[in-house]
């Protein structure tokens, strides 16, 4: 038993620490066993008459043949690091593009919005109210081209000067365009909410500051606003780029063809059902997620780099 | 296919799509030449009984197999009462046609409850875990062997199985289960090419007469207009058909022959930007995304359904079976079993003969739309004048002139005499399973 003050003292200590409760107990359901389970399967053997994944719960089992091998030939040439390589093109052209196409839509809305911001914002998410596969399967059929329809995209295009033939988007080179279409298409919201939280909140008076000592639009754009905004840039790259590297929906929708195939493919490939082929898969998911691990130390690291020098 | 054609609100996921997920294994570890000569040609297993009994038996045409039964796995008794049920069928999604099943359970009085699995896999490990009752499943022919090795299934008793002399003669005793002690088959289906005539301006009979019907999927002309199935087994079946025509063998465990045919796949890719589809025979070639695709007869067959004027685009499709040219092609059937865990085996085994009977087996192919293997099925009797009782019911009847079938379509009724002709893909042993599927995998990276 303990005294009234023992008590107020105990319950002071615990009080806001226990606060964090939910928040370990999804992170330890939903994060780290999951996680873990992965692991298992990646480092765990086979049974012999399904080949089916048998985890190896104990890291005193685990065997790491099958990963070191899928290891060395995500860095051999061919196969997976071509299939990696392509993950990188796509992943950083769409991070690009979606830059390019947001960040104007989100400065326009944090700086001209005025009362109808919120209005402009929920237009833009609009859309996104639909799922991601019929908006994907509503590009196909405007892209895709048939005997007596070379679909709608087409159709304006042929009405300009530069385009004679209708152009077949799910193959060659330009079928590489169609995915990232896809892509930027998909996730460009989730890069400009970010982007718009963060140009909402740079004080205005500090643009003034800046053109008050002679700087130009321009200049006060590249010199101020652009710095500032510099961290919700990297927020919504980073929202954006962790589900893109783990996309596959994206290529098998938009073109089908192992031209445009991504390392999220191999995963899904290898997952899927396939007889023996799961603890590759499981190492490939292993795999990835150190290489998104490092972008995302690089993130914070940076982010508390900022921190520090705003405390300056 | 697991739609019912005639019903927009289906029009999702098919089970032929989740049995093309489950079977399209991916990545694999390179095998050696050496693992390989320990498997032998044959793979594991001979016809009869001998070896080890935790080995799956896997025959091949040349080769049928006996599967193995345990003392520790007996069939039931003849003669006993049924359960109370209820009845629980394990089966791929939208696989059986509920009408059917309701017949079952008036005829019986009891309540039939349907669960679906995704893939193979998960079925199995459901299995493996002991917490499932179900008593009627729905396995692929390559994973009988291993669930009997892996005595999941239970030995059917024949004598509540009187129906099973309505199928075809030779499905009564399958290669790949002699006697059918395990397994009784559900549908069949071939794997043809699926076209359209205003994309690939060619007929039949010119496939027919030329020297490699197989050609014509590397034709440059077709590029970004040609797809294939995006299982392994059938896309890499594919390349060694190009190659070798009717002197494939699909169950191959030489590399070299294996890498030939992803090379094929390859160089397919190359040409004409190959697309690699759930949903290509059955829509897209209908709907004229694709010109070409490799095509199972029951996909195609819906194919009118899923056209945007039948009308007009339904004469245009084409099925050719390279097979009964002497070129070689693919043949297979599904089949259905009984779980060793069943809690209801009587019941299971009244059901089986229940779909054994020739009006309710065709009374569900109407709307699953993969044909059943039945004396009384054949192209007269079903596409000429339709089954006594359900006329007009059938897939192919859709939106056709005055009723009629489409004539130009026929040739996706499978027949007995195909069985002849038809190549088998047997299940494979896990290490040559990973030469198939690693070669697959490398395609597919691009």
């Amino acid at each position: 038993m303990s005294t009234p003050a023992g008590g107020t003292v105990g319950q002071r200590r615990w009080y806001y620490p226990a606060l964090a409760t939910p928040g370990i107990v999804w992170l330890l359901l939903l994060f780290i066993m999951p996680f873990y389970a992965i692991a298992a399967v990646a480092f765990g053997t086979r049974d012999q008459i399904f080949a089916l994944p048998i985890p190896a719960w104990n890291p005193l089992e685990w065997q790491f043949e099958t990963f070191s091998e899928t290891a060395r030939e995500l860095f051999a040439s061919g196969g997976l690091q071509a299939q990696f390589t392509r993950t990188l093109l796509y992943v950083g052209t769409s991070v690009v593009l979606c830059l390019l196409v947001g960040y104007p839509v989100a400065y326009y809305i944090a700086r001209y919005g005025g009362r109808i911001k919120v209005l402009l914002l929920t237009l833009m998410i609009a859309p996104f109210w639909m799922s991601y596969l019929m908006r994907m399967l509503a590009w196909v059929n405007l892209l895709s081209v048939k005997p007596d329809d070379p679909g709608l995209v087409n159709r304006l295009l042929l009405l300009t000067p530069f385009v004679h033939d209708p152009i077949a988007w799910n193959s060659g080179t330009v079928s590489n365009m169609t995915v990232i279409l896809g892509l930027v298409y998909g996730y460009i919201p989730f890069f400009i909410l970010p982007l718009y939280a963060a140009l909402d909140r740079i004080d205005r008076s500090q643009l003034e500051a800046s053109r008050d000592m002679g700087a130009s639009p321009a200049s006060t754009f590249w010199r101020v606003t652009l710095p500032l905004s510099k961290q919700g840039i990297l927020a919504g790259a980073v929202i954006i780029t962790l589900p893109m590297f783990g996309d596959y929906y994206t290529p098998n929708l938009m073109t089908a063809s192992p031209e445009n195939t991504m390392i999220g493919n191999a995963i899904d490939l290898a997952l899927q059902g396939g007889q023996g082929t799961q603890p590759k898969g499981a190492g490939l998911t292993l795999l990835l997620s150190a290489f998104i691990g490092a972008l995302m130390i690089y993130y914070l690291v940076s982010v508390s780099r900022a921190a520090k020098e705003a405390q300056r | 296919m697991v739609y019912h054609p005639r019903d927009p609100a289906h029009r999702s996921v098919s089970r032929r799509d989740f049995l093309r997920r489950s079977l399209a294994a991916g990545v694999a570890l390179p095998t050696s030449a050496a693992i390989l000569a320990a498997c032998g040609d044959d793979g594991e297993g001979g016809p009869g009984p001998g070896g080890d009994d935790q080995i799956p038996r896997f025959g091949t045409l040349d080769q049928p197999v006996t599967l193995q039964t345990y003392d520790d796995n007996p069939p039931i008794d003849s003669n006993l009462e049924p359960e109370a049920g209820p009845l629980v069928i394990y089966n791929w999604e939208q696989y059986l046609w509920k009408p059917v099943l309701r017949d079952f359970g008036k005829k019986y009085g009891v309540e039939v409850k349907y669960e679906t699995f995704y893939n193979m896999e998960q079925a199995i490990q459901k299995f493996q875990s002991g917490e499932v009752d179900y008593d009627v499943f729905f396995p692929t022919i390559d994973y009988v062997p291993k669930l009997v090795a892996g005595k999941l299934l239970q030995p059917l008793n024949h004598d509540y199985l009187g129906n099973t002399k309505n199928l075809w003669p030779a499905m009564q005793d399958p290669y790949y289960d002699l006697g059918s002690q395990y397994s009784l088959p559900y549908t069949i289906y071939h794997t043809g090419m699926a076209w359209r005539t205003d994309i690939v301006p060619v007929e039949p009979e010119e496939l027919a007469a030329g020297s490699n019907p197989y050609e014509i999927f590397w034709d440059a002309d077709l590029a970004g207009k040609v797809g294939i199935y995006d299982v392994y087994r059938e896309a890499l079946a594919l390349g060694m058909y190009r190659d070798h025509l009717n002197d494939t063998d699909l169950n191959t465990s030489d590399p070299a022959v294996i890498e030939a045919a992803r090379d094929r796949l390859i160089e397919l890719n190359d040409l004409v930007g190959v697309k690699t589809t759930i949903d290509g025979a059955y829509a897209g070639v209908p709907e004229g995304k694709f010109g070409l695709h490799q095509s199972w007869s029951g996909d195609i067959q819906a194919g009118p359904w899923y056209t945007s004027q039948p009308r007009r685009e339904a004469p245009l499709l084409r099925y050719y079976w390279p097979a009964r040219d002497g070129f070689g092609g693919t043949i297979d059937n599904d089949t259905y079993s009984i779980p060793a865990s069943a809690k209801n085996p009587v019941l299971a085994h009244l059901f089986l003969n229940f779909m054994m009977d020739e009006f309710n087996a065709i009374k569900n192919w109407t709307w699953v739309g993969y044909q059943v293997p039945f004396s009384a099925v054949n192209e007269d009797t079903i596409f000429e004048e339709s089954y006594p009782g359900l006329e007009g019911w059938f897939v192919w009847d859709y939106a056709a002139p005055e009723g009629k079938h489409w004539d130009n379509l026929k040739s996706t009724i499978v027949t007995e005499e195909d069985f002849d002709i038809g190549k088998r893909a047997t299940g494979l042993p896990v290490e040559v399973d990973e030469l198939w599927s690693s070669a697959y995998a490398e395609f597919k990276a691009g």
